[in-house]
Formats: C-alpha cells, structure tokens, sequence
C-alpha cells in the first residue's frame, strides 16, 4: 500500500488521444483530399483545350516546288509583282512637285510678319539691329539652298518610300486579317513565287506527298472509309519519270485501288527529274495521306 | 484518377501501401501534436504551480490540474521515493522531511527511471514516421520503375514509340513516385519537429529532477 495513495490517482486520471480515433480522422482526411483532387467534391474548372501547331522544319513546304507542276501558277504572280515596281516607282514624281513649296513656305512667313509686327509697334531703335543680322542668313542660306534642297530632297524622298512602304504594309496586314488565320497555313500557296523545286527547303517525299493528294479523287463514300489503306511502290527511271508502278498491298476495295491508280497515272507526266532513279513506296490512306 | 485506375497490378498494390503509409503517418502526426502539445501546455502550468508553492504535500495534492505533464510523473516519483526512504507519512501540519544523503540518490535513481519512461512515452510511433520518412520515396520509386518497364515492353509490342504510346505509360508509372513524395515528406517534416518539440521537454524533465534533487539535498542538509 503506497504511504500518499491520493497521489497516484491523480495521476493515473490523465486522458490520452487514442491512436485508433485518430487513424479514422486521417482516413476521413485522405477522403476529403482524394475527393478535392479527383473532382468529386468540387467539379473541377473545364479547360478548353489548347490548339497545337505541328510546324515540320525538315521538309519545308515551299509555294512552289515543281515548276512543272500541273496546279502550279509561276506566271501570274510574276507578271503580278513586276508592274508593283514601276508602280511604286513613280515616288519621285511627289517628291519633285514638293521639294519647291517647303523651300518657299518657311522664308516666306518669316520676312514678312518680323518687319511688319516688329517694325510697327517698337521703336526705331530696336529694328536697326535686326535687319542687319537677318540679310546676313538670307545671303548664306542662297548658296546653301542646294544642299540644303539635297538634304530636304532626300529626306521627302525618305518619307515618301516609308509612307508608300507603310501603306503597302497596310495594304498586306489588311489582306492577312480578312483571311481566317487558322486555315491560312493550310490554304496558302507554299514556297517561293519563282521556285523551281531545287531549293532548300523542297523534298521530293513532301512533294511527291502533296502531289498526289491533289491528285487522288475519292468518292463521298470512299471519303468515310478511313480504314483503307493501299501500299504502292513507284518505281522512276533515270530522268525522273514514272516508269511503273504496283501493289505491294491492296485495299480489298476495288474502286479504291482504281481511284489509287487514276493518282499516280497523274503522276506520270511531271516535268523535274526530282525523283531520278527512285523506288518509293507510298501507303494511301486516308488518314494518314490527307492529313 | 484515370492514371491510378489505369496503372498495373503492381503499381496498384505500391499505391496502396503508399496510402496505407500516409493514413498511418498522418493519424501519428495529429496523435503526436495533441500529445505533445498537451505536455507542452500542461509542463509550462505545472513549472508555475511548483514554484509558487514551497510546500511538497500542497503540490502533490495539485497534480490532477496538470495530468498530461511528464513533470507530474517526476514529481510523483521522486516524491513518493522519498517519502519511502524517509519512511513516515508527509505530516498535514509539518512539510519539511528529514533523511540522510542516501536518500537523495534513491529519488535521483528513480527520476532518472521517471525521465527514461516519460521520455519514451513522447517518443511513441515516432519511428514509423522515421520509417515512412525514408521508405516511402523508395517504394514510390520501385512502383515507376516497375510501371516504366510495363510501358517499355507495351512499346515493343506495339512497335511505335511515338508520344501519345509512350507518355501514357510513364505518366502512369510516375504517380507512384508523386505518391511516395506525398506520404514522406509530411512524415520526415512531423518527425522532425515532434523530435525537436521532445528533446525540449527532455530537455525540461532533466532541469526539474536537478532542480528537485537541490531542494531535497537542501531540505536533508537543514535537517
């Protein structure tokens, strides 16, 4: 028997969390946050999704890549931009019809209102010293009018070619915004007005790619067919032109084999010998041919 | 959740220990606090009533005000060894106590034992977040890899190795690594500070048995 025995049932009395209570609050904790993450609890924010651009910086597309090819137009746009020269040109016309009134205006306006209103109202004495100092400028300034006409010439002419730049550039962002920007990479004509196809930039497989997707028709029943797939090899001779052609796969559908061969009969005209004494093998399908 | 649902059998079963890691470390981490913070509250009101009493017999008949103290303990020990070795009942009337040096190392033996056992007490569970701590990163890790070497063999079969095969599978493997990070870090960052939080009540208990051994040294000196 302790000798002070209210002393140990005081402290026997003291209360301690249970472990297990606490494990049931921590399980209902991980709920709770499970919840939260997985948007149980609380829906989560709808993120429209972000567009993505595929940008291929191996083959790069150029507006035109064959010469010879049949949809290609190199004339138009050169006849097109070789008249923009002339027009453009005509600048110094402006320039020469303003050179003479910026000369004339400023001496004009300057002699005649600091003779009158300074002359009429002050006394004499104030109009002696200014008349002497203002003749010795007007004598320096005539000698000095060519170069200064020169000086004024160039920079109208300066402004001129900026303004009619400007307005060209105007002109183009005009153009450039009426178009749907999302469609405009797919719709635009690629590579160089005066391209020949031999450039940096231009791939045979690219061309030969967007060759004969322009060239294969399919019927609004074939188009819903993305399950097809046909794999032709191409066989060029030396020159660069179609030789042959056949079926390493077939589709199992007829008209689609017929509408694959109608393609690459197309093909077989093309003038640059890109291609020369080249096998290739080519899948149509229409997912991944038309993309 | 489609990443978890989507994952491997085995990369499931890591999962779910990992869970099972952080329920368990997240239930001692609010034992602990309210243990501790309990002790704290409790030791810092007892240190005030010790000394503002002079008295042995007053204080032990306050100790049920301070029941989650470890200095309570001590104090009941070191008390109740003393009265032992003085071998008399602590008169209501006279507090003083009469015993020879002896004594005094008998109730330094048995807060030494007190402080040993309270310090033990605060130091519960604390090994499993030690364990969680330095486990859970590991196992979180041996889940991703097992998950990339489920969607590296999945590239094989399939033979494409663009993006949208492989990223799913690794994105997949990768939670366990998340969920690993997730369970240990609470668990390293509660043990440290309960560590911390029990060597300053160690740290306490030590003071207080110095401090009581005086007064008992002091109180066999007078006589």
């Amino acid at each position: 028997m302790h000798p002070n025995p209210h002393i140990r049932q005081d402290i026997q009395a003291s209360p301690e969390p249970g472990l297990g209570r606490m494990i049931a609050v921590s399980f209902v904790v991980h709920l709770a946050v499970l919840g939260l993450v997985s948007g149980v609890l609380i829906p989560r924010m709808a993120t429209p999704p972000k567009p993505v651009y595929v940008v291929d910086l191996v083959n790069l597309p150029v507006k035109d890549p064959q010469a010879g090819r049949p949809d290609a137009r190199p004339q138009p746009p050169k006849e097109a931009k070789k008249p923009e020269p002339p027009a453009a040109k005509p600048e110094p016309k402006p320039d020469a019809v303003k050179l003479p009134p910026k000369p004339e205006t400023k001496p004009q306006p300057k002699p005649t209102p600091k003779p009158t209103t300074k002359a009429e109202p002050k006394p004499k004495a104030k109009p002696t010293p200014k008349p002497t100092p203002k003749p010795t400028p007007k004598a320096e300034s005539k000698p000095k009018v060519t170069k200064k006409d020169e000086q004024s010439l160039s920079s109208a002419l300066d402004k001129l070619k900026n303004q009619k730049e400007m307005q060209d550039l105007k002109d183009k962002l005009a153009a450039m915004s009426s178009k749907d920007t999302r469609n405009a990479a797919g719709n635009a004509p690629v590579g160089m007005l005066d391209g020949k196809g031999t450039e940096a930039g231009v791939s045979s497989d690219a061309w030969l790619h967007e060759f004969l997707k322009q060239a294969w028709r399919l019927s609004q029943y074939q188009l819903g067919r993305t399950d097809l797939a046909a794999e032709v090899q191409l066989i060029f001779d030396a020159k660069g032109q179609l030789l042959s052609y056949k079926f390493t796969e077939k589709s199992g559908d007829s008209h689609f084999d017929d509408s694959v061969s109608r393609a690459i009969l197309q093909l077989k005209d093309y003038p640059e010998p890109t291609l020369a004494g080249m096998k290739k093998d080519v899948v149509f399908n229409l997912k991944e041919l038309l993309k | 959740m489609d990443l978890v649902l989507g994952a491997g059998p085995i990369v499931k079963l890591v999962l779910l220990v990992l869970v099972y890691f952080s329920v368990v470390s997240w239930a001692i981490i609010f034992y602990k606090f309210l243990v501790i913070h309990r002790a704290t509250r409790d030791s810092d009101h007892f240190l005030d009533f010790f000394w503002a009493k002079k008295r042995f017999d007053t204080i032990g008949q306050g100790l049920r005000d301070y029941p989650n103290s470890p200095l309570t303990v001590l104090f009941r020990e070191g008390y109740q060894e003393l009265l032992k070795v003085q071998g008399k009942r602590p008169s209501e009337e006279d507090g003083n106590l009469t015993t020879d040096l002896g004594g005094a190392e008998n109730v330094a033996r048995a807060l030494r034992r007190a402080t040993t056992l309270e310090t033990h007490r605060l130091e519960k569970f604390l090994t499993t977040l030690a364990t969680t701590g330095s486990t859970a990163p590991f196992i979180g890790l041996f889940g991703t890899v097992w998950g990339i070497m489920d969607a590296f063999r999945g590239i094989g079969q399939t033979g494409s190795a663009s993006l949208a095969v492989v990223a799913p599978g690794i994105s997949e493997a990768l939670v366990a690594t998340a969920i690993g990070l997730v369970a240990a870090i609470p668990a390293v960052m509660g043990y440290n500070h309960f560590v911390h939080k029990v060597n300053v009540l160690t740290g306490e208990m030590d003071n207080f048995s110095q401090e009581f051994l005086n007064i008992v040294e002091r109180m066999i000196r007078r006589g």
